[in-house]
């Protein structure tokens, strides 16, 4: 296969501690989201990272899918079942960025509606919608998934 | 002979028997799932509902390189349910 | 025929997914007479297209497998050959799907239709690594075979060409299939009688297709032959011959059926030609995942959320837009009309405008949801869905293709209800219909935020969630409890094509979101409205006469009302177990006509604007939080709403709507009474 070959090899070496890491930044936020999210029924007053990561089920929900998709994809990896593995880190990727969309889009929304409401909100709380957990790692997570469909296109997919 | 719905993933199968009753005897039929039929498990649950690709022999092939000769999907994926994959009686073959 | 009057008439068939709608946007130009096939609720659609100067009708048949007389569909299709005699019936096979697509194009060509096939997607089957040689298939098979991709375009010259062409040439192939010896000799003996007895039969149908359903025992033909005099000659003819046959080979019609499908593979085997180096396909990658029974669940429960949070959060500044024009601009704007007489501007403003806002601070959310689940659906993701809950479904006895109405009822009843068509056995169809308005609507959510944010405080989400889930379980066993009382018999199975996954496709997606969105606009939505015309009559006039707009805003005044004298008897009798009061009582009543109703029911009772609802029932002490749970959980199960129970009477007649509104009562006293009975044991009231 020649280049696309060594490019391959390429991608693995780089990509596969960013999964890691990234997988496991995922199933950290998921953890404070459920801590969070516990503060919040007894009522505790303060929760960790108010800014970032909200006391959310759901939330906590879709950022363990992706963060064990990621190390899943990993796992795959050394068991040398690459067409799982790389499944795995597509779809762990895509539901990430999909969670970042929605995160834009619901932040985007209330923007809106703050002026249909006519209570204008303050650029800080704009900023916290757009740089919350779930939308930051999006944002990392983007790039990759751009970067490895690319990849899987030439080497191993027909679609 | 066994029920599709254990088969093993990844094989490729020979329909023996179907036992079931007309409506979905018929409704297998229509589909192409008829006796001596040779299917493709694409993906069990194992035993439960089935993926399946109907499959077939091209014959020509194009291209530099002649593959090594693997049938391939000319009929679609099917989903069949845990029910359906029990009613489906099939043998495993090792070339169609 | 096409005489000299210019006219010529043909029909679209195909195998459902092949992209028939496609070509037919693209040969009608998407001008298109919408009906039904006489007697039958199946849709019929129309259009036309001119080629070489002639106007030619496009009839578009429905998707069917094959010509057998099993199914409305495919009798709807075959009669329509047989007695208007299209000048063309385009076949359309997927490439990708070539197999089931040539059945029915051979059984096409047996009844003695000038058949062309139209052989879409054939970039597809690029794409899974095969191509099919065309011209191969067109000498084999005897007529004209075009490509084409669809979605771009390409080929729909060719194929107008060739349908043009084809109006003047017809190429018949009745003895496409060979049937062996045996088979062919007693098909050749029918033929003879019916010939000599019945000549004017084979004016409308060729002799030997007449002698092949005689033999498979197709029932529509045996029924029309008893029907001539001479019938039962050749019927007594035929029986003899079947009884010969299944001697020799067995059953004749399994037979028949088989060894057309030997044939299909037969020829598909000699067209198609496979790429030289296999690779993997998309569709396989991701599903080997995705369809992994541990791995799958995960990703599809975050789908699923998401779908909720971009229903829900994104169509807000939507929402509020409705609300603050029409509930608040326009309603205040019309009651500063001072011209005209009081009654009539609270009409207006309380009864109408307030009806139509009531359906449109909805629609955002339930157009959203379905939007998004329509994405998911033409991207291929719900047959995913279903095959991952399917081993579950299964032991309640219902198919995994279940999921799909329920799912679509979250959004809105009406369309949930309607959505259970897809289910093609009819005992897990009826079930699936009847359990679908326990699904929790977009309508109740109102309830549970105000009722649960009131009284719950921060249990408030893990409340409402809990519901939700409740919803799923409760489907489930009622589901099963149908299954085995009432539908029972073993399923005749669920089987379901597994499409590969596809770009979602503009045009597909928002003709599901709107056909979905339209029902509860058109359904819903004109109860919705009515009901809140009745509420506003009811609440500002009583026994006394009446009261005025200002009963509206005035919790002392209601209570004279109609509305305030139903809600107490009601409450004092059957909801006094429940321990709510009046008010709660009343909102319920009105809820049965549209849940939507019952948050503003609320709102006029306490004399309050929406906004300050939630506070003022949180200080008027009328619930605890144990009642208020058990209310929310009512709301969740009693009764379908109007327009579901309408839609339910439409689908499976008045009786199982009866059942329905019963079942659902009974099931919300067990429930808001369990509730309260184990909850206070625990010790929480």
């Amino acid at each position: 296969m020649g280049s696309s070959e060594d490019k391959f090899k390429r991608y693995i070496y780089v990509i596969v501690p960013i999964e890691v890491m990234l997988g496991l930044a995922y199933l950290v936020v998921c953890f404070i989201a459920i801590i969070n999210w516990y503060l919040g029924i007894i009522g505790a007053g303060e929760i960790l990272y108010p800014n970032y990561v909200p006391g959310d089920l759901g939330v906590s929900l879709v950022m363990l899918s992706i963060g064990f998709l990621m190390i899943l994809s990993v796992y795959y990896w050394f068991r040398r079942k690459i067409v799982k593995s790389l499944a795995a880190i597509i779809l762990g990727l895509g539901l990430a960025v999909a969670a970042m969309v929605m995160q834009v889009l619901v932040t985007t929304a209330s923007w809106l509606d703050s002026i249909i409401v006519n209570e204008p909100i303050t650029y800080e709380e704009l900023m916290l919608g757009f740089l919350r957990a779930d939308a930051l790692l999006g944002y990392i997570a983007l790039p990759l998934l751009y970067v490895s469909l690319r990849i899987l296109k030439k080497t191993i997919i027909t679609q | 002979m066994m029920p599709l719905a254990y088969a093993r993933e990844g094989s490729l199968v020979r329909v023996s028997a179907i036992r079931a009753g007309k409506g979905l005897y018929r409704r297998l039929h229509e589909l192409g799932i008829v006796e001596g039929k040779i299917l493709r498990v694409v993906k069990t649950q194992g035993p439960g509902p089935v993926i399946i690709e109907i499959v077939n022999n091209a014959s020509y092939v194009y291209g530099r390189v002649p593959c090594p000769y693997c049938p391939i999907a000319t009929g679609g994926r099917l989903l069949l349910g845990f029910g359906v994959a029990m009613k489906i009686m099939v043998e495993e073959v090792k070339s169609p | 025929m096409t005489n000299e009057d210019k006219r010529a008439r043909i029909a679209l068939a195909g195998i459902p997914n092949v992209g028939k709608s496609l070509i037919f946007n693209r040969l009608t130009g998407g001008r298109a007479w919408v009906g039904n096939w006489p007697g039958v609720t199946v849709e019929k659609k129309v259009g036309t297209l001119r080629v070489n100067g002639v106007e030619v009708e496009v009839v578009d048949l429905p998707g069917i497998y094959s010509l057998t007389a099993y199914s409305v569909d495919e009798l709807i299709a075959r009669n329509f050959i047989v007695e208007e005699k299209p000048d063309v019936v385009v076949c359309i096979v997927s490439a990708i799907n070539l197999e089931r697509g040539l059945y029915l194009a051979l059984s096409l060509l047996e009844l003695g239709a000038n058949v062309i096939i139209d052989l879409n997607m054939v970039d597809l089957a690029e794409k899974e690594g095969y191509r099919i040689n065309h011209k191969k298939l067109e000498s084999i098979i005897g007529v004209p075979v075009i490509p084409t991709i669809a979605p771009i375009g390409r080929g729909i010259d060719k194929l107008k060409e060739a349908i043009g062409k084809a109006i003047h040439e017809e190429k018949v192939q009745i003895r496409i299939v060979d049937y062996g010896r045996i088979v062919e000799e007693a098909i050749s003996k029918i033929e003879e009688v019916v010939k000599d007895l019945a000549p004017e039969l084979t004016e409308k149908y060729p002799a030997r297709w007449i002698a092949l359903k005689l033999l498979e025992g197709d029932s529509d033909i045996i029924d029309k032959v008893s029907k001539l005099p001479v019938g039962k000659e050749i019927i007594d003819k035929a029986n003899q011959l079947r009884e010969i046959l299944k001697e020799k080979i067995g059953d004749p019609e399994s037979y028949i059926v088989e060894r057309r499908h030997e044939r299909v593979s037969e020829i598909v085997k000699t067209v198609v030609e496979r790429a030289a180096v296999p690779r993997v396909s998309m569709t396989d990658l991701l599903d080997s995942i995705l369809t992994h029974k541990v791995v799958g669940i995960p990703f599809a429960l975050s789908a699923i959320y998401l779908l909720f949070r971009f229903a829900f959060e994104v169509s807000t500044p939507l929402v509020d837009l409705v609300d603050v024009t029409i509930n608040g601009y326009l309603h205040d704007l019309v009651l500063e009309i001072h011209s005209l007489p009081e009654w009539f501007t609270s009409l207006l403003a309380d009864g109408i405008i307030a009806g139509i806002g009531a359906i449109l601070v909805f629609l955002p959310v339930i157009a959203f949801f379905f939007l998004g689940f329509a994405v998911l659906e033409d991207v291929g993701y719900m047959a995913r869905v279903a095959f991952l809950v399917d081993r579950v479904f299964h032991k309640f006895n219902l198919p995994g293709k279940a999921v799909i109405p329920l799912i679509i009822g979250f959004g809105c009843n009406v369309p949930g209800v309607m959505a259970a068509r897809g289910i093609e056995d009819e005992n897990e169809r009826k079930t699936t219909a009847l359990i679908a308005p326990l699904a929790s609507c977009n309508a109740r959510l109102p309830v549970y935020l105000v009722i649960g944010g009131a009284i719950l405080g921060t249990m408030a989400g893990f409340a409402i969630l809990s519901l939700y889930v409740l919803s799923i379980i409760l489907a489930l066993i009622v589901g099963l409890l149908l299954r085995r009382i009432l539908f029972k018999g073993a399923s005749t199975g669920f089987i379901m094509e597994l499409p590969p996954y596809m770009m979602p496709r503009l045009d597909n997606v928002t003709i599901k979101t709107w056909e979905r969105t339209k029902r509860f606009l058109f359904k819903a939505g004109t109860v919705i409205f009515l009901a809140t015309v009745i509420v506003w009559l009811l609440s500002v006039t009583g026994p006394g006469g009446y009261l005025g707009p200002e009963a509206l805003e005035d919790p002392h005044l209601i209570r004279e009302s109609w509305v305030g004298v139903l809600g107490r008897s009601l409450s004092s009798t059957i909801f006094s177990l429940m321990g709510w009061d009046w008010k709660a009582a009343v909102a319920l009543f009105f809820g049965f006509i549209a849940k939507e109703i019952v948050v503003s029911s609320m709102a006029i009772l306490y004399g309050v604007g929406e906004e300050k609802l939630m506070d003022v029932i949180a200080e008027s002490q009328t619930f605890t939080p144990l009642t208020a749970y058990a209310y929310m959980a009512f709301v969740l199960i009693y009764v379908p709403c109007l327009a579901t129970l309408a839609m339910i009477r439409n689908e499976l007649g008045l009786k199982y709507a009866i059942l329905a509104l019963i079942y659902e009562i009974l099931l919300a006293y067990i429930v808001s009474l369990s509730i309260i009975g184990i909850g206070s044991v625990l010790g929480f009231s």
